[in-house]
């Protein structure tokens, strides 16, 4: 019988038995794995050292969803800072205590995106539409081109939001947004 | 010491407190994000020893009794100052909203600050500069305000331009002069504009006149007993079919000249637009959505005409009726006039709640008809797909359900459009109840002489009165609609082309091929540079190869040589002529590429291969299709060198293409030839007869080569290996192959593929 995919395909997974998250001096988030040597060159040949895991400190790592919405919690890529890939965390529950809060900081930070509360004036004009809105971090103004296009919506109710300087804003429920504010947007819905 | 936005005199005052060396200040920027990635005011400064951060508030009050003078102040809530010698590799990591700017310091990593989109630009300045700072102790100043160039906020307002490429802000822009731009576009027909001006003019102030004989005076003078023409019913009903006539004429006149000049005015229009499309750079496209582009182009072309050869006239006729039987109604019976009008205002308001509730209604239906438009050009487009996955049912199954939520939403229109609008109608109209009875009452009673004649002409009147106003409440949102499409369509035409000739642009007599990158620096998008430091240099008549993993930068590299796009930094030389000070044709001219993407027209071989030389005879098409190993293929078809390619004809395959589009390159006999994985899509052995033929052609050109299968760039005089946008290795493929570096692991690389199958 054939073997099935998820078999065929190597994929490091990380759990809190061969990875340790810390933090460094200046609140980075960084790992410490049990894992293949880690090559820092594509190039290098397969033959060369051997493949079985090693404890390595990898230092400082950069975090990526990869179902940022539908599972924010599972299939994190951890990767360097120049974006390649040591593995992935499954499932961050896996972790807990201070490993999870040094995750959940890094994503938090990275993932920061404000929250619109309140619209206050939405008028579109020559193609483009100006936003005044209050979110959680205090009033802001936005531009967003071809506005239509500029919402990305991730499910009925939760709108994310796309400014021309390719800031992003969230509407996590757009019906619990005041009847006023609910009104200006109905359009673009 | 270059102030890269202007800092407020507190924040001076504070900076001057803070820092010891602020008079040795070589730099000022400005970023959005606080620590907690709150909005803050967070102030930069460079000296050359130090590097310090200020995060705080700015606030703004006026002073007490004083006019117009402004007290800033800074609350600080972060401060820290750090040592340049301690700080290497600055980077700007994006997150998902925004960016972090993050450093070494001390060889670990630490976080500078964090800003928002629209800091971007000036992010990306400081980090260069820094980098220079840090690496040679100095900047060179001259070349950082270049850089920073006119700062992408508009002066009124202070908001970001939308798009940096075309100054205009969109917040601050007049009206008068979007309108006054059209005018001038129109002028070029003021003759005919002015005719149908008359014609429509003659046609309404006929319509006035009608009711006047065919009611007041047949009824006043024709059918009442002792009227100044009684029983002359001939003569009133010719005089009617007379001036019908005449409007008919007229009517006929106007059709004629609008018909003309609107065609003309529409192809005029789009020509403007497509001419101004054509001379972009190319940034502006992959910017933009290609496709959706040409829709919109001609769907706003559409509105404008509809707009003026539809709207404008209908204005002008509305505006000369509406006033016209105004003021005869005002002069028939004033009293009754004031009943005409009972419920307009009424009218109006519904008609304001109304138009919300359609334009809402219009936009879910367009939003579904657009959703079920995309699945089916996405379907068709990926047949192939679709049906190697056996999922037909399922398209079939989607396309029911978008189709059905298109069809109800159109329902949801037409239903409620069928229901309201004659109530609306009716409402409007209700006025002419009123003046029915109030007229009718006048009538009986004789009131100011009121007769059967006068209440039947005044009733006509009445009816011409309801149309203008419903196209009044119309006719803003129509002006609207026109005034975006507009402002569109000048924003195609206006926008500045980035990669421009020069004024004064030369053209050399003769061009011999030296090409030259002097520390080329370039990025797609602000901050991410794809080439960084790049200088080589190719002799004439010699062939260079260009190595390197996908990605890494080398088609980029043909582009700026090319000069599709302009380098950041740095120049791109051929001859020892910067590519900026040289014209398009004799740059263009002088250099053919062959790129990993070949599109064909749709047309002949001929004309495919003929392009770029339309000029090219017979003979010279076959010995450059010869040359790229063309020929064999396509003398076997049964139309030759005349079978039709391109959409909807011929499909050659993907190594076809690629030879028929090096003839194409060939032929325009270049001095310098670029071949961007010219080959890719064929098999080594046709590969080889090309290069074979190649040889003989290159010979005498400048030739650059670029590749990731090295077998291809046997024939180089001279190769460079590109990582990440930097040349990491440079040399004949023998020296490379000693150094043992990034080429020598590729080759082996590649030759074990060989070993596998036995052949070495």
């Amino acid at each position: 019988m054939a073997q099935s995919f998820t078999e065929l395909v190597e994929i490091i997974y990380f759990t809190p038995e061969n990875a340790e998250f810390y933090e460094t001096e200046n609140g980075f988030a960084a790992l410490k794995a049990f894992i293949p040597p880690v090559k820092k060159d594509d190039l290098a040949d397969d033959a060369e050292g051997s493949k079985e895991p090693v404890w390595q400190d990898l230092g400082r790592v950069l975090f990526h969803r990869a179902f940022p919405y539908e599972k924010p919690d599972e299939f994190i890529s951890v990767q360097d800072e120049d974006g390649r890939e040591y593995g992935m965390i499954r499932n961050l529950a896996d972790f807990d205590g201070k490993g999870r809060d040094i995750v959940d900081k890094s994503l938090s930070r990275k993932y920061f995106c404000p929250e619109i509360k309140k619209i206050r004036r939405l008028q579109e004009q020559f193609g483009y539409s100006l936003w005044e809105v209050d979110t959680n971090v205090g009033p802001r103004e936005l531009v967003l081109k071809d506005t239509f296009g500029s919402i990305i919506r991730v499910s009925d109710t939760y709108l994310v939001i796309l400014d021309i300087s390719g800031n992003r804003y969230v509407i996590p429920d757009v019906s619990a947004l005041d009847r006023k504010s609910y009104r200006k947007i109905e359009l673009y819905l | 010491m270059i102030e890269m936005q202007k800092t407020p005199q507190a924040v001076t005052e504070y900076l001057k407190a803070k820092a010891a060396d602020y008079d040795e200040g070589l730099l000022t920027a400005r970023a959005d994000l606080g620590r907690d990635l709150f909005p803050k005011d967070v102030y930069i400064l460079v000296t050359k020893e130090h590097l310090y951060i200020a995060e705080g508030v700015v606030t703004v009050s006026r002073a007490k009794g004083l006019r117009k003078k402004r007290v800033s102040c800074f609350k600080e809530s972060f401060f820290k100052r750090f040592d340049t010698k301690d700080l290497k590799s600055f980077r700007m990591e994006e997150q998902v909203s925004g960016g972090m700017f993050t450093c070494l310091e001390k060889g670990k990593p630490a976080m500078l600050f964090n800003y928002s989109g629209e800091c971007k630009h000036d992010v990306r300045i400081l980090r260069d500069v820094l980098k220079e700072l840090c690496e040679k102790g100095n900047f060179d100043e001259k070349k950082t305000k270049a850089d920073i160039g006119e700062l992408p906020y508009c002066p009124k307002c202070g908001r970001r331009y939308p798009d940096p490429e075309n100054r205009v802000c969109r917040f601050c822009i007049d009206k008068k002069r979007l309108t006054k731009k059209l005018a001038r576009f129109f002028i070029r027909y003021k003759g005919y504009m002015a005719l149908v001006m008359l014609t429509i003019a003659m046609v309404t102030g006929i319509g006035l006149i009608v009711p006047q004989i065919s009611a007041k005076m047949f009824y006043n003078d024709v059918l009442t007993e002792g009227g100044s023409r009684y029983g002359r019913i001939w003569y009133v009903v010719g005089l009617i079919v007379l001036v019908r006539f005449i409007s008919l004429i007229t009517d006929l006149i106007k059709s004629v000249i609008s018909a003309r000049v609107s065609t003309s005015v529409i192809y005029d229009l789009k020509n403007t637009i497509y001419h101004a499309i054509s001379r972009l750079s190319l940034g502006f496209f992959s910017s933009r959505q290609t496709g959706g582009l040409m829709t919109q182009i001609n769907s706003d072309a559409n509105t404008i005409y509809w707009f003026f050869c539809d709207g404008f006239p209908y204005l002008v006729t509305n505006v000369i009726q509406l006033l016209g039987v105004m003021v005869i109604m005002l002069f028939t019976n004033p009293y009754l006039t004031l009943y005409t009008f009972v419920t307009v205002p009424v009218f109006i308001l519904l008609y304001k709640y109304v138009y919300i509730l359609f334009e809402k209604l219009n936009a879910r239906a367009y939003s579904k008809k657009r959703s079920m438009n995309s699945l089916i050009s996405d379907v068709l487009n990926g047949m192939r797909v679709v049906k190697s996955f056996a999922r037909e049912d399922l398209e079939v199954k989607r396309f029911d359900e978008r189709s059905r939520a298109s069809a109800e939403a159109d329902t949801d229109v037409n239903v409620s459009s069928g229901r309201i609008f004659p109530l609306l109608g009716f409402l409007l109209q209700a006025g002419s109840f009123v003046v029915w009875a109030v007229g009718g009452k006048q009538v009986i009673d004789r009131v100011d002489g009121m007769s059967y004649g006068d209440l039947m002409a005044f009733v006509a009147y009445v009816s011409m009165v309801y149309a203008p106003i419903d196209f009044f409440a119309d006719v803003a949102n129509w002006w609207t609609d026109c005034l975006n499409a507009l402002q569109r369509l000048f924003e195609i035409n206006d926008a500045a082309p980035d990669v421009s000739e020069k004024e004064g642009a030369v053209t050399p007599e003769e061009i011999k091929g030296d090409v030259e990158f002097d520390g080329v620096y370039f990025a797609y998008d602000e901050g991410r540079d794809v080439i960084k430091d790049v200088s080589f240099k190719v002799p004439h008549g010699t062939t260079l190869g260009i190595v390197g993993h996908t990605g890494a930068g080398k088609s980029t590299l043909a582009n700026l040589l090319t000069r599709l796009y302009d380098p950041q930094k740095g120049a791109v030389r051929i001859d020892g002529y910067n590519l900026r000070d040289l014209t398009f044709k004799s740059l263009r001219g002088n250099i053919a590429i062959v790129s990993q993407e070949t599109y064909l027209f749709r047309g002949t071989i001929m004309e495919n291969i003929r392009y770029a030389r339309p000029s090219a005879t017979e003979e010279e098409v076959i010995a450059a299709s010869k040359a790229a190993s063309a020929h064999d293929f396509i003398i076997k078809y049964p139309d030759g060198y005349q079978t039709m390619v391109g959409l909807g004809h011929k499909d050659l395959s993907g190594g076809e293409k690629q030879r028929v589009s090096i003839a194409r390159a060939l032929l325009t006999n270049p001095k310098i030839l670029i071949l961007d994985e010219a080959t890719a899509a064929m098999d080594t052995q046709t590969e080889r007869q090309i290069q074979a033929a190649l040889n003989n052609i290159t010979r005498g050109r400048t030739t650059i080569i670029i590749a990731h299968r090295l077998s291809t760039l046997r024939e180089a005089d001279s190769l460079i290996v590109i990582e990440k946008g930097e040349v990491v290795e440079r040399g004949t493929a023998e020296e490379l192959l000693k150094a043992k570096g990034v080429y020598f692991k590729l080759y082996k690389l590649q030759a074990e593929a060989l070993k596998t199958v036995g052949v070495e």
